[in-house]
């Protein structure tokens, strides 16, 4: 047990092994993004604690498929370094350790890296606190993927919140592995989804379509990110590139247009599953090369509650994500570009600054979850379109969709916040609902107009839609069940999946209920 | 919080009066033909590119 101030030499040496000096690990693009992450700009840590002789789960499994078999004489054991933001020396740290009770003292502990003994790529298990938690961006920065890690500092326990992160080593484990590693550390609270460590989940791939062998491995294709997801128990659903931007990438290239990125990372956050976003990133100053990264979290634009928007969707006004890149670090952050584009680490790196494009979203989801946002998207659309006709909104006035994929048990505990009556709200929470559900938010400005909510488990060619909750004034419910009842033969043929005929008198029956 | 009225929909220039239901069918047909517009619009975006599942993401 050593401690250390946190500062820029101790760091690399801390880090460095018998086989990458402490000037190999400075030249690390990890390297810069860990200072910087863990310094005053980001977590503040002061303090270091090395855990020398640390025994890494994952990385012993990784040991015992690969490094074991080779010649050279690679070590098993790690060392961990522990993170505080609190200035201590070794005597402060032992009368804490002889005192657990001490909280004032824990309170200050950030989380740690475990360091491997491999040359050059030595970022192992890494479980860091997020950025400080900002009373003015508290509600605006959403990290719904992390989950609760217990920590065994020299026999006291504690508890961080966090997304677990590592580097790949580039044999057993390419960028998309590592992607899905860390999107399985979070899937796997979920007692049905099994936490693999990156050689069996690069196993779990099995072969591309070239052929050839798996290890050491030299990435992955989408076919076979889906498929090592499909193995540990999830869906992998997939959303492609649409449009192919004017410049700046590969010739024929599809890119994901910024808007579904949003709607997309905004609609499957409440479930908590990292998503996995194919990128094409600008590599060594001429070229483009394809990387995978899991995404951590979001933040919605400063004035995203306010004002009038130009988008139909809440989730446009989402303004930033975080995303755990394996090449620089966890929680990256990421901007939206003007075009099609996004401002990545591998673009403020690049000297022409070129932008990152999503060419492929795969969006990992829980099995019994059938009905994807754009099953949802196809209900919404004929509804904005009706909506407005009902009530003499133009194409460009200020209604807006959210639209979110939810925990039933999630929703009942939002109704029992919301500004119903409580007569309203037991018979909503007593009513039973499937696991997952699509929760679809429909806004006049800044005012809650309906909820819609359909069942995610459903079959897509049935009427998946269970509850409409008006909350604007009964006489604007009344026009609106007036209008369906009108306009009834009209609209039935608008919702266009085998079930869609039976939308339009389920929406009646449901505003019929709260006259 | 105030609920959601008519006077939200009026500021907005819109001209609807509660409970009364303009019945002008050739207005509804073009609602509907703009709704029909948007959904072909999102459906050519559903377009599947095999070939871009075999790229290999390695970075």
């Amino acid at each position: 047990m050593r401690v250390l101030p946190f500062d820029e030499q101790s760091f690399a040496e801390a880090l460095s092994n018998e086989h990458s000096t402490a000037e190999v690990i400075r030249h690390k693009t990890h390297f810069a993004y860990f200072l910087k992450y863990l310094g005053d700009n980001g977590i503040r840590v002061k303090t270091m604690v090395i855990e020398d002789g640390y025994i890494s789960k994952d990385y012993l499994h990784d040991y015992a498929s690969y490094y074991a078999f080779c010649f050279a004489g690679y070590e098993k054991i790690c060392k961990r370094i522990h993170f505080f933001s609190t200035e201590f020396d070794e005597i402060a740290l032992k009368a804490a350790l002889l005192n657990p009770a001490e909280e004032a003292f824990w309170n200050g502990y950030k989380g740690f890296i475990v360091s491997k003994p491999l040359p050059i790529t030595v970022i192992g298990y890494t479980v860091l606190s997020v950025y400080p938690d900002i009373p003015e961006v508290r509600e605006q920065r959403i990290f719904s993927a992390l989950r609760d890690y217990k920590i065994h500092f020299f026999g006291k326990e504690l508890t961080l919140k966090s997304l677990a992160f590592q580097e790949q080593d580039s044999v057993i484990a390419a960028c998309a592995t590592t992607a899905i590693w860390s999107m399985l550390n979070r899937a796997s609270t979920d007692h049905h989804t099994i936490l693999k460590v990156p050689s069996e989940i690069t196993k779990g791939a099995g072969l591309s379509q070239q052929g050839g062998r798996l290890f050491p491995n030299s990435g992955l294709e989408i076919r076979q990110i889906c498929r090592a997801i499909i193995n540990c128990g999830l869906e992998p659903e997939v959303n492609q590139g649409n449009v192919i931007p004017e410049s700046g990438i590969t010739k024929g290239i599809k890119v994901v247009e910024t808007s579904r990125i949003k709607q997309l990372i905004y609609a499957y956050e409440r479930i908590g599953i990292p998503i996995i976003l194919c990128i094409q990133v600008p590599h060594r100053n001429t070229e483009y090369g394809f990387h995978a990264v899991a995404v951590a979290g979001y933040k919605m634009a400063e004035d995203a509650a306010v004002g009038v928007w130009t988008t139909p969707f809440v989730a446009d006004r989402m303004e930033k994500f975080y995303v755990h890149d394996d090449q620089f670090g966890p929680f990256a952050w990421v901007k939206f570009l003007e075009s099609d584009g996004i401002e990545s680490p591998w673009s403020t790196n690049d000297e022409a600054i070129r932008p990152t494009y999503v060419i492929n979203a795969v969006i990992p989801v829980y099995p019994k979850i059938r009905i994807t946002y754009e099953n949802i998207l196809d209900l919404v659309t004929p509804l904005d379109g009706i909506i407005k006709d009902a009530f003499g909104l133009q194409q460009n006035d200020p209604l807006y969709w959210d639209i979110k994929l939810d925990f039933s048990e999630s929703f009942k505990r939002y109704v029992m916040q919301s500004s119903l009556d409580d007569e309203d709200k037991l018979e909503l929470i007593k009513k039973s609902m499937p696991k997952y559900i699509w929760v679809v938010t429909c806004y006049v400005e800044n005012a809650r107009f309906f909820d819609f909510t359909f069942d995610a488990t459903g079959v897509n060619n049935a009427m998946l839609g269970l509850e409409i909750i008006p909350f604007a004034t009964d006489d604007v419910t009344s026009h609106f069940h007036k209008y369906l009842s009108t306009w009834a033969d009209g609209l039935a043929a608008i919702f266009q999946t085998a079930g869609g005929s039976k939308y339009i008198e389920h929406f009646r029956t449901q505003l019929e209920t709260w006259k | 919080m105030n609920k959601l009225s008519f006077s939200a929909f009026n500021k907005l220039g819109s001209t609807v009066v509660s409970g009364t239901i303009k019945e002008n069918k050739e207005n509804f047909d073009r609602v509907i033909d703009d709704i029909k517009k948007k959904q072909a619009e999102i459906s050519k975006l559903k377009d599947v590119d095999n070939q871009q599942l075999n790229i290999v993401i390695k970075l």
